[in-house]
């Protein structure tokens, strides 16, 4: 009734004012900072509903009296207000503003107002990168993230986790959410980068408590752009190219005629055949890394639209990408659309937003990457082909009959698989979302959210019978004259996600709605998840070589009774997840100054319905913006002063990491199968059952500032955490008269604990437009984890291998025992055991803790932006240290038993002999060459600092536009990873392994590009 | 704007709790499921023999003793072992103990499972089979630990095995028990399993375990246990000799239709012989070739080429048969390996003893056949030994002599051993030829290379094909008398602490 009562007071007062003073009509232009006009900003008439926006060309109109105040607003920049006075033309320039809008959760609100931990990239700084996966270009950026990327495969899955592992074998990847919709965090090859408006991402528990067991890791929230109300249509193009190199490796490698020196000494390959004079005149001489490695070429179009009309608007966009990795014939290729709309009724009580994103991409891979199958892993032959072998001599017939198979014909089969073999990844990837809200009255507003994450992939995996492997297959086969497979299979992954909502908002306090001081903002939830995966397919043997086409059943051979190992074989699989929550809210904020803000939630997890499966979750926060205390309020100097403290817990049940993963861990199951004699018989399931497994829960305190200095010049936060992980999911060593070595159940706890700088600073302001401008960035964040309990008594899981779980130290870190070098003696390898001394023999009791792990320690990026006149030009580096891993591509050069398999390193010349007795290298006849121990011989540390992006480009002159169809434009060449400084000297440190053995690199990209907006 | 809000009603209310947690995922077969009636425990039992037919202890032992030499198509397989390099992280120190395990687990959650299923009154001699054949595959998985990691095997008192007749669980944490009480679990197993085959009337097939096995198993585990076990072992191997008699003349042929499992081929030969099919089975072909058991099929591992030179020269004097079925006709025998400058690649002794199973056919049949786990020709091995342990050296040489007539076109004179020494030599070298890759050296030199004085004896050349000083080995060397309990073992279960085997 009162708020009735105040409308129509309201109404009266603009009546008598109306009457009291004429009004006038206001034009003029809003732009930003640079200039550039901006588009759908409001201009509204202070305390009233008399508002407008700006047009295409940021002009507006409108009436409003001498003595009103015009508003003007757009959203990531500061308001403005004006007096109207005698002007009829007042022309605004907007600056951007710190109070950019932060996503927060399934609410939004300004930073002022945030209470949490979280930090946004904007398009500019993900788009025009020449890398194809959006997750891959958050490297350096995204402070506390780290991104970890094993494979040059364009597109390819990158590991990644913010503030470090919070889990041993449970999941410890981000939650991802785009527009709104929970996506796969691991599939983003079929993602379109060009769609992104901003990204935030979330860490502390105040922010993810929301999203529950999902957000324990911490929440990637990627919002993709929309259109505005009241907007024309604008169409913007942009094209790339680009080319992928392979970065050089450092180990070496002989040439022909050396490793030919070699094999005489040691008599093997064809080295042992040949005289002294015949090597010296030898005359091939084969770098295989270039054979395998070449140019892989780039492009890209992206075309989209926005437009909006008064109650809908809309952004369309189209893009077509094309991409060669550095390794032959290993691409990417896809075509993606995207519409997203946004609507709302008359009244605006009732608003609505939908998101349709379809993806379509064609992966060629292999599936031996990293795999010491030399036959199938080209990596393999690239790293390790004999140079005295010429590539040119690759004919059929080469491999054909006795010596087709040798280690040494590695090359030569994997470049025949190239050209004969296929293996392909069609992958469709739908993203829909819903969310519609709608204003019960002032107070209540319902909202519902539905979202759906589709995955398809189809998978073809073939070797032509014309192949050299089928061939040769063929001949070792009494029956048939072919051979040839083909292994084809469809899954289809999906993912659905349903939020109802009910929301509760209120100002109360003296004054008008926007002077009212107390703000409270609560919020009721009910959530469902669901994930139903389902997969089939089939592997054929024999292929009809007159008919064969990859992917096409025509030539399929059916078991004709004379061999059974001819005809196809089928498979499917379906499984399912799911969790069910509630949760609610309550946030409240006094005159933007404190705020507190709590969270509580109620999971069930079908993970654990033997054990009840629910758990409980809380979290708190608290908000002193100190700049608005009237102490400070005036200062100069301080322009933003907020502190931030929040704790929090939420729950993982991914017990096993994976989405579908350790899906009845509780109970003991059978399965069924062909036993002996091909009798179906079932067997008890190798998996040994829990009964009493419970939820994980990340606990996380988080103590945050965020400051702008100097006129905001300086900006920028920092933020401590301590991460507490208990009832950790691990797998516990069991004894091995289970038909198991280990079960994964909850064992300990652990801790991360660390601090994230960020710092922004405007070296140089330009005055005006064209003026010289730079600023300069860095994020660094240090991360110390520590395992405190594990419940063995000895507080230790070992596997015997290069890493071990044990209390008190960092999570899977290297144990090893020391390697001291070569003993002058004797040419032997030297280490040193665990009471110091040196010795030759070691064992498992030998090994110490190193320090290191998978796990960056300290890591971030940091660069530069500037610009003069219509140039700019920006870097981006990231650094990691911390982490180190098993060297085994230098290893296997090493290994001189491979002498006449493959190449070797020419560090080899250094080896102990009797006359060369002081050495790194041992003696070929070493007899602990391999003591079955692990140790640090080849352990080396994977720090790196790495040109991560730098461009340099053109902005097309307004003069030049000014009569043309364009509105903007600018042209650009840019490179991704173009410097890598690192004591690795393989290709790509950035291998998250502990043991990196011809793995497929990351390359360098060089793009060169062109944006163009009508 | 109802509309609006009963639709969202609609769809919260579709979105029910139950649905998203209480979850069983399609296909789940539980325990209580399981095993419901006799004809389950029939069929279960398929699933222990499949972990009983493995090839792992066939790669392990030919791979570490003087088995086989490394062929032209090596590519690191197995480098380690072959160096003899055997340690407590070796693999397959905790794949033999992990494998035999499995299966006691699979046998012993059988057996448990029968405790609450009664047969129907017509499926008693089922029934009586189901739990007989558990149990004697549960005593065969604990002779093969107990071959493979029993510390002292004529000494009672020492460290045996983990002994459990009941399925374990994930806080199972056993000792090892001693030798002693290691052969009593493993005979009372045999006891009930003979008892049980027995009064179920099964009829002799030679793919499965029948009371022959049985005896012959008890005879094999006797013979372990040396002078305490003479009587059983003689008792036994005798019984089962009563069944099944070698050939007392040399056919290359039948030998030769024997190890391409010819249907009905060699039928005295085999006591149990484990199916291999083209879905069940291990590739026994494929641990010594990668394609198929001929010179352009990958060869892997060769023969080594101590054993050919025994083999030709047995074949040269008495017509060996052997010789012609053991080595692939296409391989390349070249009379100067020991001057030769590469060889591997010129000398290439073909290992033809699986040469795969034309029934099954195509490129795995050419590396699959059956797995010959307990032959005839073993009781006489084991009554040579019997009668050497006694002192009876004429009846050791009888028992070789029997052998030998076997397998040798031109029948031999029979030896005269001079000495006990004398008599296991040449047991150990007979069982070196006649059972070559069949997973019997690592243990017969653990049992025998002290008495005979005989070690690991690999031809020089062979030597050279790795990069390693290692070559001859003495049958004293501890990696040669036992394996290492898996490191595995050790953080899993702490009840075995301070339990390792001496010198590991």
């Amino acid at each position: 009734m009162k708020t009735k009562l105040n409308g129509i007071l309201t109404l009266l007062l603009a009546l008598v004012v109306q009457v009291a003073f004429a009004q006038q009509t206001v034009t003029g232009k809003v732009t930003d900072a640079e200039g550039a006009p901006i588009l759908g900003a409001t201009v509204q008439v202070k305390g009233s509903q008399n508002a407008t926006t700006t047009d295409f060309d940021g002009n507006y109109s409108i009436s409003a009296s001498r003595t009103a105040t015009l508003v003007y607003k757009f959203t990531g920049y500061e308001t403005v207000e004006k007096l109207v006075g005698n002007q009829n033309v007042i022309d605004v320039t907007l600056s951007a503003s710190l109070d950019a809008v932060v996503v927060q959760a399934y609410r939004t609100t300004t930073t002022k107002e945030n209470n949490i931990a979280a930090s946004q990239l904007s398009a500019e700084d993900i788009v025009d990168r020449p890398n194809a996966s959006v997750i891959q270009r958050l490297q350096g950026q995204v402070p506390g993230l780290t991104v970890q990327t094993s494979t040059g495969q364009p597109g390819g899955n990158a590991f990644i986790q913010l503030r470090g592992a919070s889990s041993l074998n449970g999941n410890t990847e981000p939650l991802i959410i785009v527009d709104g919709v929970p996506v796969d965090e691991d599939a983003f090859a079929t993602f379109n980068p060009n769609d992104v408006e901003n990204i935030t991402t979330l860490v502390d528990a105040a922010a993810t408590a929301i999203y529950g067991n999902r957000g324990a890791n911490g929440v990637i929230l990627i919002t993709t752009k929309g259109g505005k109300f009241e907007t024309p249509l604008q169409i913007s193009y942009s094209v790339q190219t680009g080319f992928t190199e392979f970065i050089d490796t450092d180990y070496n490698r002989y040439d022909a005629r050396g490793l030919l020196r070699l094999e005489n000494r040691l008599g093997a390959g064809l080295g042992q055949t040949l005289t002294d004079s015949e090597i010296d005149n030898f005359a091939i001489n084969t770098d295989w890394e270039s054979v395998f490695f070449q140019t892989g070429v780039n492009q890209n179009h992206n075309l989209s639209l926005r437009s909006g009309g008064e109650n809908v608007s809309q952004f369309t966009s189209v893009n077509y990408n094309e991409q060669e990795s550095a390794l032959a014939g290993r691409t990417l290729q896809r075509m993606s659309f995207r519409s997203n709309v946004n609507g709302k009724s008359d009244n605006g009580r009732f608003r609505y937003a939908t998101t349709a994103y379809l993806g379509f991409s064609d992966s060629r891979t292999a599936g031996a990457d990293g795999s010491g199958s030399v036959f199938f892993n080209p990596i393999w032959a690239a790293y390790n082909g004999l140079p005295y072998l010429d590539p040119n001599v690759n004919t059929s017939e080469l491999l054909t009959g006795t010596a087709a198979f040798v280690f040494a014909n590695a090359p030569y089969v994997n470049l025949n698989s190239q050209i004969f073999d296929r293996d392909e990844q069609d992958e469709i990837k739908i993203i829909l979302g819903g969310d519609a809200a709608y204003d019960l009255n002032d107070e209540f507003t319902l909202r519902y959210r539905i979202g759906l994450d589709y995955t398809q992939v189809n998978d073809l995996d073939t070797a032509s019978p014309l192949s050299a492997l089928a061939r040769v297959r063929a001949t070792s086969n009494d029956f048939e004259p072919f051979e040839g497979t083909t292994a084809q299979s469809t899954f289809r992954d999906v993912r659905f996600n349903s939020n109802l909502n009910l929301g509760w908002a209120k100002k109360f306090g003296e004054g008008t709605e926007a002077e009212k001081k107390h703000s409270v903002n609560a919020n009721a939830y009910l959530e469902y998840v669901k994930g139903h995966f389902e997969s089939f397919g089939f592997n054929q043997v024999g292929l009809d070589p007159r008919t064969f086409a990859p992917g096409d059943g025509t030539s399929f051979i059916d078991d004709n009774g004379n061999s059974d190992e001819v005809g196809a074989d089928a498979f499917g699989t379906k499984i399912e997840s799911g969790l069910f929550s509630f949760f609610g809210n309550v946030a409240y904020d006094y005159d933007k100054k404190y705020g507190f803000e709590a969270t509580v939630r109620r999971d069930k997890s079908f993970r654990f319905i033997e054990n009840d499966g629910w758990g409980t979750f809380f979290s708190g926060a608290l908000r002193w913006n100190i700049s608005e205390e009237e102490f400070l309020k005036e200062s100069d100097v301080l322009d933003l002063l907020k502190l931030r403290l929040s704790y929090g817990e939420a729950g993982n049940d991914r017990i096993s990491g994976g989405f579908y993963g350790a899906l009845n861990n509780t109970r003991q199951l059978f399965a069924t199968g062909v036993g002996y004699r091909d009798v179906q018989t079932f067997v008890p399931s190798n998996t040994v059952p829990v009964a009493d497994l419970t939820w994980e829960t990340v606990a996380t305190w988080n103590l945050g500032i965020d400051y702008a200095l100097f006129n905001n010049r300086l900006f920028g936060n920092l933020e401590l955490y301590n991460r507490k992980t208990t009832d950790l999911f691990a797998p516990q060593n069991i004894s091995l008269v289970n038909p198991s070595s280990n079960v994964n159940t909850n064992v300990g706890s652990l801790r991360n604990n660390g601090v994230t700088l960020v710092v922004n600073y405007d070296v140089i302001r330009p005055e005006e437009d064209g003026d010289f401008a730079l600023t300069v960035f860095a994020n660094g964040t240090f991360n110390q984890d520590r395992l405190l309990e594990l419940a063995p008594e000895d507080g230790r899981i070992d596997n015997g291998g290069s890493t071990i779980l044990q209390e008190g130290q960092r999570i899977n870190e290297f144990f090893l025992v020391p390697y001291v070098g070569v003993n002058p003696a004797n040419g032997n390898l030297l280490f040193r055991d665990i009471d110091d001394n040196i010795t030759e023999s070691i064992t498992n009791d030998d090994r110490r803790f190193t320090g290191k792990s998978l796990n960056p320690e300290f890591f971030g990026g940091f660069g530069f932006r500037s610009s003069y006149k219509n140039f700019f030009v920006e870097t981006q580096f990231s650094y990691v240290t911390g982490t180190a891993f098993i060297d085994g591509d230098y290893e296997n050069l090493l290994d001189v038993n491979f002498a006449g398999n493959g190449t070797l390193s020419a560090d080899l010349e250094r080896a102990w002999t009797p006359d060369n007795r002081i050495t790194d290298i041992p003696s070929f006849n070493a007899n602990n060459l391999q003591p079955g121990v692990p140790n640090d011989r080849f352990l080396v540390d994977s720090n790196f600092l790495r040109l991560r992006f730098a461009q340099i480009g053109y902005n097309f002159p307004k003069s030049l536009l000014a009569n043309s169809f364009l509105q903007s434009g600018r042209i650009y060449v840019n490179g991704e990873n173009l410097l890598t400084f690192s004591d690795f000297r393989g290709s790509d440190p950035e291998q998250r392994q502990v043991v990196t053995a011809f793995d497929f690199p990351q390359g360098r990209i060089i793009g060169f590009g062109l944006d163009l907006n009508f | 704007m109802k509309k609006i809000i009963i639709a969202l009603s609609l769809v919260a209310a579709m979105a029910s709790c139950e649905d998203a947690t209480d979850i069983i995922q399609p296909g789940e077969l539980g325990a209580s499921a399981a095993f419901v009636n006799t004809n389950d425990l029939v069929i279960g039992n398929f699933g222990i023999y499949s972990v009983i037919n493995s090839g792992t202890p066939i790669a392990f032992t030919s791979r570490f003793t003087d088995e086989v030499a490394i062929g032209s198509s090596h590519g690191g397989q197995d480098i380690a072992i072959h160096q003899g390099i055997l340690n407590e992280n070796t693999g397959y120190a905790e794949t033999l103990w992990a494998n035999n395990y499995r299966a006691i687990f699979r046998a012993n959650t059988l057996l448990a499972a029968a405790e609450s299923i009664t047969p129907e009154v017509d499926e008693q001699e089922d029934y009586d089979l189901a739990l007989g054949t558990a149990i004697a595959l549960r005593a065969y998985a604990y002779s093969q630990l107990l071959a493979y990691y029993g510390e002292d095997l004529e000494n009672d008192t020492a460290l045996g095995l983990i002994l459990l007749d009941f399925p374990a669980n994930a806080s199972t944490q056993l000792p090892r028990s001693t030798i002693g009480e290691t052969y009593d679990f493993i005979f009372d197993d045999l006891d009930q399993a003979e008892a049980l085959l027995t009064s179920a009337n099964v009829v002799f097939d030679k793919f499965l375990v029948s009371p022959a096995f049985v005896r012959g198993l008890r005879a094999r585990v006797a013979n372990y246990r040396g002078d305490a076990g003479l009587a059983i072992a003689e008792a036994n191997a005798n019984a089962v000799l009563s069944d099944f008699t070698l050939p007392t003349t040399a056919d290359e042929d039948d030998l030769n239709d024997f190890w391409g499992d010819v249907p009905g081929a060699g039928q005295e030969e085999a006591i149990l012989t484990l199916d291999v099919t083209l879905n069940s089975g291990p590739a026994l072909g494929s641990l010594f070739n990668t394609n198929a058991s001929d010179l352009n099929g990958g060869p892997v591992f060769d023969m080594s080429r101590e054993v050919f030179n025994t083999l030709q020269a047995n074949f040269e004097s008495n017509g060996d048969i052997r010789r012609n079925i053991y080595i692939d006709p296409t391989s390349i025998i070249s009379d100067t390996y020991q001057t030769d400058i590469n060889p591997r690649d010129s000398d290439e002794l073909i290992v033809d003893k699986y040469p795969g199973d034309p029934i099954l056919g195509g490129l795995q049949g050419g590396l699959r056949n059956d797995n010959k786990v307990m032959r005839t020709v073993e009781m006489h091995f084991i009554l040579a030994e019997v009668a050497a342990r006694r002192g009876n050296f004429a009846e050791a040489a009888r028992q070789i002599d029997l052998v030998r007539n076997a397998r040798y076109a031109t029948p031999t004179v029979t030896p005269t051993y001079a000495s006990a020494t004398a008599a296991f030599q040449d047991i150990l070298l007979e069982r070196r030829l006649e059972l070559f890759a069949e997973g019997h050296r690592y243990i017969d030199v653990r049992r025998l290379g002290t008495l005979a004085n005989t070690g690991y004896d690999r031809d020089p050349v062979d030597c050279t094909l790795y990069q390693a000083p290692l070559c001859d080995r003495p049958a004293t060397d501890t990696e040669t008398q036992y394996l290492p309990i898996p490191f595995a073992e050790f953080t899993g279960n702490p009840a075995i602490s301070g339990q390792q085997n001496a010198g590991y």
